[in-house]
């Protein structure tokens, strides 16, 4: 999952960042300027977008309203220290899906983030299934048939990004894209190596392949044996 | 505090003064009915005993003798009357005549008031001629005869006394006509004075707001008045949005604080660390509250300046305080390979107190040693001429035309990447223009972008005790 924070206050930002990435294992990227915001919200495909109201340039609502008339469908969870109603009812008609108040508390902040990253992929509980695969989005576990499988950090992000859409085609570009921010290389060589590894762990001692390549098509995850449509 | 109604005390003074007016107008009325029936009645009088005089002209008599008959006389039966002659033998005398009215004659001949009997009279004294046995061919005996004859007065006292009554009740009615009138007419006239007053009353501390009503407008004794409520509420509304800014602004400010330290906190204790990352967290932490403790000493270093009326009789060194605040800034100018330096006379008095002087000046160096980039240089230079001109001339990166007038708005930061890097709360200018503001004062800046910033500060030689009233009654 890869994360947008617009937040101009660079230790504020900092910390979200930092806490994003190593209690939720999201890949985030950061913009400190409302222009920076509409472009970076503009350009990939984000799953959630947090959003400072105060903002030099453009405010929060300004960027809320480029990025959702560009098209950009991810939730977006707004932080303001403001707390009229009148601006939060603004907000949220304007397009934005919540809200929380400065200074917030990082757990509830962590927790609103996986829920609208949830909800944004039309999952309402934290625990996914397909088929006897159970992933626990709040543990980070998995098992399968109640064995559990221990998965590096991005071998997890991966199956539980493919996991949001069990059966349709995920491209590797997309893939990448969801789980690394700007600062790492773009090599499509590290995801196949990463799905390779995925995919002998949720194999092993089990019949039928769990994650199907499509070649030069991406990837998808599938009811281990079932058939192929 | 006694009340007291305008309306009423204006519709006592018209009644008393109208009062005053008719009871001089009544009075002078009655004095000429008066005269006037006085007049008549001496005729009256004059008249009867002219007829009394007739009949004793007319008398038949043996002698001198005469005898008349009152009943034959057209007289009042209250009459007095008496005639006699010259040697002073009564011919003749009314029913009523007494020594005592004899008395009364003989003090007064003319037309003349008197009482008798505790009842007022007024009587006159007629001297005639009788002729006494006079034919056709001889003249006859002539006798001096004297009438005294006197009427009451009372007829004449109670036609006074009527009109007396009805010029009362005439005016009783003018008066009561003009009370009626008055209180309609002034409630109608003051009309837009209430209508003023209830457009006042609609004032509230949350927002003063006022706009005269259009009757109090058209009136030229109110509009003065609607024109300075409308003022005074204007600029009070003006100092409540301000505040209100300010006090928005510095919330958001304080919950960023808040929100970094919370947010360092919770992330150094979101999982176990190591002892090495603890202690760089903790450091963070550590420079993150020395910022907040910053911004809140500067907001209520700003609080205090906007708040405290000049004292009149500080004094300082500007240049002195100047080259030790230049000291202290060369530190912070060397990291940044800027110059500083100061050009000024040996010593300048101004009317601030130090702690004033030093905030003015070391916000004013380090704001420009900041946005200085390295290479550069800063002066300041103090002028004495008829006011007191310190300049802060730096060759730093210059402000953008369209940010110079929000230079001195609190919190704000030009463009916000430079704001960070030098990490300033965005209170500096609006310090220096506190201070300087209330020491009557200005400040001014104008900048090339490119070359430089120039920062102008004009403080007066001694701060004009106006200047102090006027501030202290502001704030």
């Amino acid at each position: 999952m890869r994360v947008l924070v617009i937040e101009d206050e660079a230790r504020v930002a900092e910390n979200i960042a930092a806490a994003l990435r190593e209690s939720a294992g999201l890949a985030v990227d950061v913009a400190r300027t409302g222009l920076d915001g509409v472009e970076l919200g503009r350009q990939a495909n984000y799953d959630l977008i947090l959003l400072d109201l105060m903002l030099p340039g453009i405010d929060g609502q300004g960027v809320l309203q480029a990025i959702r008339a560009k098209g950009q469908t991810a939730p977006v969870l707004v932080l303001t220290a403001v707390m009229e109603k009148a601006s939060i009812v603004k907000l949220l008609n304007a397009g934005a899906d919540d809200y929380l108040a400065k200074p917030f508390d990082l757990g509830e902040l962590l927790a609103r983030v996986k829920a609208l990253i949830r909800r944004g992929k039309g999952v309402s509980h934290p625990r996914i299934e397909v088929a006897d695969l159970v992933i626990d989005t709040l543990e980070k576990t998995v098992t399968v048939a109640g064995k559990a499988v221990e998965l590096s950090p991005t071998e997890y992000r991966a199956l539980e990004y493919l996991s949001h859409r069990p059966r349709s085609v995920i491209s590797k570009q997309v893939l990448l894209e969801h789980l690394y921010d700007y600062n790492w290389e773009h090599h499509s060589n590290v995801i196949e190596a990463h799905i390779s590894n995925l995919r002998r762990k949720l194999n092993r001692g089990h019949e039928g392949q769990w994650i199907e390549t499509l070649r030069g098509r991406g990837y998808r995850l599938m009811a281990a044996g079932s058939s192929l449509p | 505090m006694k009340r007291y109604s305008l309306r009423r005390r204006l519709i006592a003074a018209v009644l008393l003064l109208e009062c005053a007016l008719v009871a001089g107008l009544s009075s002078a009325t009655l004095l000429y009915i008066w005269r006037e029936q006085i007049h008549g009645f001496d005729w009256m009088v004059r008249g009867r005993a002219d007829s009394l005089l007739g009949q004793v002209h007319d008398a038949e008599d043996e002698g001198d003798n005469i005898a008349i008959n009152p009943d034959a006389l057209d007289l009042r039966s209250n009459d007095i009357w008496m005639a006699r002659d010259t040697s002073g033998r009564i011919l003749a005398q009314s029913s009523q005549w007494s020594s005592e009215a004899a008395r009364q004659f003989a003090t007064a001949p003319a037309p003349h008031d008197f009482w008798l009997n505790g009842q007022a009279f007024r009587g006159l004294e007629l001297h005639g001629v009788r002729l006494i046995d006079a034919e056709d061919t001889s003249p006859g005996i002539a006798r001096p005869v004297t009438i005294d004859y006197a009427a009451s007065l009372q007829p004449v006292y109670a036609a006074v006394g009527r009109a007396a009554r009805f010029l009362a009740a005439a005016s009783l009615l003018l008066l009561v006509l003009t009370a009626a009138a008055l209180t309609w007419l002034l409630r109608r006239g003051l009309a837009p004075l209430a209508e003023l007053s209830q457009a006042a009353a609609e004032i509230t501390p949350r927002r003063p707001r006022f706009h005269a009503p259009v009757s109090a407008r058209e009136t030229v004794e109110l509009a003065v008045l609607g024109a300075a409520l409308e003022s005074a509420t204007q600029r009070l509304d003006n100092a409540f949005v301000q505040q209100q800014v300010f006090v928005h602004d510095a919330a958001h400010e304080l919950k960023t604080a808040v929100t970094i330290v919370k947010s360092s906190l919770q992330l150094l204790a979101s999982r176990p660390r190591t002892l090495r990352e603890y202690a760089r967290g903790l450091e963070s932490c550590m420079a993150d509250c020395a910022r907040f403790e910053e911004l809140v000493q500067r907001m209520l270093q700003l609080a205090r300046f906007e708040r405290e009326p000049a004292s009149r009789n500080a004094q300082c060194d500007l240049a002195e305080v100047a080259r030790d605040v230049a000291a202290q800034v060369e530190r912070l100018a060397e990291i940044r390979e800027v110059t500083i330096a100061v050009r000024a006379p040996a010593s300048v008095m101004a009317p601030l107190d130090e702690d004033a002087c030093a905030s003015l000046l070391a916000n004013l160096l380090l704001n420009a040693v900041q946005h200085t980039p390295p290479g550069g240089s800063v002066t300041a230079s103090i002028f004495v001429a008829a006011g007191i001109e310190v300049e802060v001339r730096d060759t730093g990166r210059g402000i953008a035309p369209e940010d110079i007038p929000h230079l001195f708005e609190r919190f704000w930061r030009g463009d916000s990447s430079r704001a960070r890097s030098t990490g300033g709360a965005g209170l500096g200018l609006s310090i220096c223009k506190a201070i300087v503001d209330s020491h009557g004062g200005e400040i001014e800046v104008s900048s090339r972008l490119g070359q430089g910033t120039r920062v102008t500060v004009r403080l007066p030689l001694a701060v004009s005790p106006g200047v102090v009233a006027e501030l202290s009654a502001v704030s």
